[in-house]
């Protein structure tokens, strides 16, 4: 059984012009351990699907079908009261942005505690102190600096006590949106080298978000590319960077420059992604796409397996072309 | 916590001592709690001990008497002494009463929005708009001169600024990042206000205290003056009240006027001048003006 089961999941959310279509049937799985790569674009879904799982979406946000599976757990089953148990201390995250989230008036080791205060209030407060100096040395902070306010710290180093944070309850699974997002290129080396150490040295999963298909190229074991709120392509990352099938795919990769080839212009993806309010009837990337032929435009490519757990979801892959 | 916001008052308090009329305003104040709490201890004032003959009645300064008698042979330095006592108990329990009333709603309003907002918004307008002297004048009516209702008046009816100023700061707090951090971590809306939110408005009702507790001593002396104050309790506007009365000023008792009137001066710019140094300090877009 795999520790993370994600099985037809569809979110919409409410808007004032109508329903609009975020996350359409996503499906994934993640083993114990691994570390999975979601990319696409803004808007296509990505922290939508990474905020169903520990089920922190807003309220206008709807999840229409699908199931989440912890260690065979159900999570859109459980009552927030048993959800508040799995959060933490089974599932943690590090938010978007969530470098600018401590509070500017408490120490940084305090704030570490939180969860533990939150979550484990049996634990002694001396316990407390310990694991935070412990927390701070696991993400290479040496503990005096615990004492510190936010404000000593760099941004780099904030990330770093969002990551200590989120590790405080030892969970299992670990949520990164955009951990390096925000970070000069140094300092995301720094991040991305950590939660590769920490995921050998503790053994937890991670699902890492990024629409910098570098971010994942780098660090993660498999990767998921999303389009409108679709799986586009699905595949091990050297699958994915090596022999992308999806146009859609290609394009994102074709947006990076080659540092090792000649100085050109990188192409763009003209266009725009569609809008989720009303259905889309065909392959949602159609558009866009430099290959389209009709059946794109009249049915909706479905995810089709290439081996190896590679699976895109286009009409032409696996063609000559 | 308690340590760290120890040795931030202390660090708080040296940055006041480190401007110049703030080190003004720290020594006023400190000149001031001196008299106030030492003084009836080494010159106690029994208001009961009346001079014996016409002689001692508004006597100018003398030997026995080193800033005279009042209208009845009272000495007036004791009675001074006696009044900083009693202006400034006044002055910090009714802004006790203010800051604890006034941050109370401003967080709650702030926080919660919405129909609880508006309520306590409306009735803030409404304690905002209530003119505190015909309500104290009738409030004296009903129950009597005591310093109680005194204190009671001036706290209830000071309040609304620091709810709006609280509530504006909460506003904008709730909104920010570590607010929706410790939200999804679980905690509780009591836990992410006496904790998060507190923390940061702290320092703001801090700063407004000071000034708010020059406001309530003035209110004190104006209220007293017009007679409203407790005869028992003598404070500095109890003192001018009388002085007045019984015609010192036409009488030429400047030892009569002057030390209360000299005494309020000093404890509300002692406030004022370190209220405003610390506003500086802790709102840094104040700073360099």
């Amino acid at each position: 059984m795999s520790l993370l089961e994600v099985e037809d999941l569809s979110i919409r959310f409410r808007t004032a012009s109508g329903f609009v279509r975020a996350v359409d049937r996503v499906s994934f799985q993640l083993e114990r351990g691994e570390m999975l790569g979601i990319a696409g674009e803004s808007g296509c879904g990505k922290t939508t699907t990474a905020l169903a799982l520990p089920r922190l979406l807003p309220e206008t946000a709807e999840t229409t079908s699908g199931q989440v599976r912890l260690n065979g757990r159900n999570l859109l089953g459980l009552t927030e009261r048993e959800m508040e148990r799995v959060r933490w201390r089974e599932v943690a995250f590090v938010f978007q942005g969530a470098m600018n989230a401590l509070n500017p008036v408490f120490t940084v080791g305090s704030q570490i505690l939180e969860p533990i205060r939150l979550h484990e209030p049996e634990t002694s407060e001396e316990a407390a102190r310990i694991r935070a100096d412990e927390l701070l040395e696991q993400v290479g902070i040496p503990a005096r600096r615990g004492r510190e306010y936010p404000h000593q710290f760099s941004g780099g180093m904030r990330q770093r006590v969002m990551i200590a944070m989120a590790l405080a309850c030892r969970p299992k699974l670990l949520i990164a949106d955009e951990p390096v997002t925000a970070l000069d290129v140094m300092v995301q080396a720094q991040i991305l080298e950590l939660l590769r150490r920490l995921r050998t040295e503790l053994g937890i999963a991670m699902i890492l978000i990024s629409h910098d298909l570098s971010v994942i190229a780098e660090s993660c074991d498999r990767a998921i590319v999303m389009y409108a709120g679709r799986v586009a392509e699905r595949g091990s990352v050297e699958t994915i960077f090596s022999r992308p099938e999806h146009p859609y795919t290609r394009a994102l990769i074709g947006a990076f420059p080659d540092i090792t080839g000649e100085r050109v212009l990188v192409d763009g993806i003209p266009g725009a992604p569609p809008d989720l309010r009303t259905p889309i009837p065909g392959c949602a990337f159609a558009d866009r796409c430099g290959l389209v032929i009709d059946a794109c435009r009249a049915t909706e490519p479905l995810l089709r397996p290439m081996g190896d757990g590679h699976t895109v979801s286009c009409h032409l892959a696996g063609g000559t072309r | 916590m308690a340590p760290e916001t120890r040795s931030s008052v202390v660090r708080i308090a040296r940055l006041v001592w480190a401007d110049r009329l703030g080190r003004v305003g720290l020594l006023l104040l400190a000149a001031t709690f001196v008299v106030a709490i030492l003084g009836p201890i080494v010159l106690p004032f029994d208001p009961t001990l009346v001079g014996t003959s016409a002689k001692t009645i508004l006597a100018p300064p003398s030997g026995g008497h080193w800033l005279g008698t009042d209208e009845l042979g009272r000495d007036v330095l004791r009675e001074t002494i006696q009044g900083a006592q009693v202006s400034l108990l006044v002055g910090l329990v009714a802004t006790a009463i203010s800051m604890l009333v006034g941050s109370f709603i401003g967080i709650a309003a702030g926080y919660t929005l919405g129909l609880a907002d508006d309520i306590l918004m409306r009735l803030t307008d409404f304690f905002l708009a209530l003119p505190t002297l015909p309500l104290i004048i009738a409030l004296a009516a009903l129950f009597g001169q005591s310093t109680v209702i005194l204190i009671l008046v001036i706290g209830l009816t000071s309040w609304p600024s620091t709810a709006r100023i609280v509530r504006s700061q909460v506003l904008s707090l709730r909104e920010r990042q570590f607010i929706t951090r410790v939200r999804s971590l679980g905690a509780t809306d009591y836990r992410i206000v006496t904790s998060h939110i507190l923390a940061n408005v702290l320092p703001l009702i801090f700063a407004n205290t000071v000034l708010v507790i020059a406001g309530s001593i003035l209110s004190e002396a104006t209220l007293a003056f017009l007679g409203l104050g407790d005869p028992v309790h003598v404070s500095w506007g109890t003192m001018l009240h009388f002085a007045f009365e019984t015609g010192a000023t036409g009488r030429g008792a400047w030892w009569y006027i002057l030390p209360p009137g000299i005494g309020i001066v000093v404890v509300v710019l002692g406030f004022i001048l370190s209220g405003h140094t610390l506003d500086r300090i802790l709102n840094p877009r104040l700073r360099n003006r």
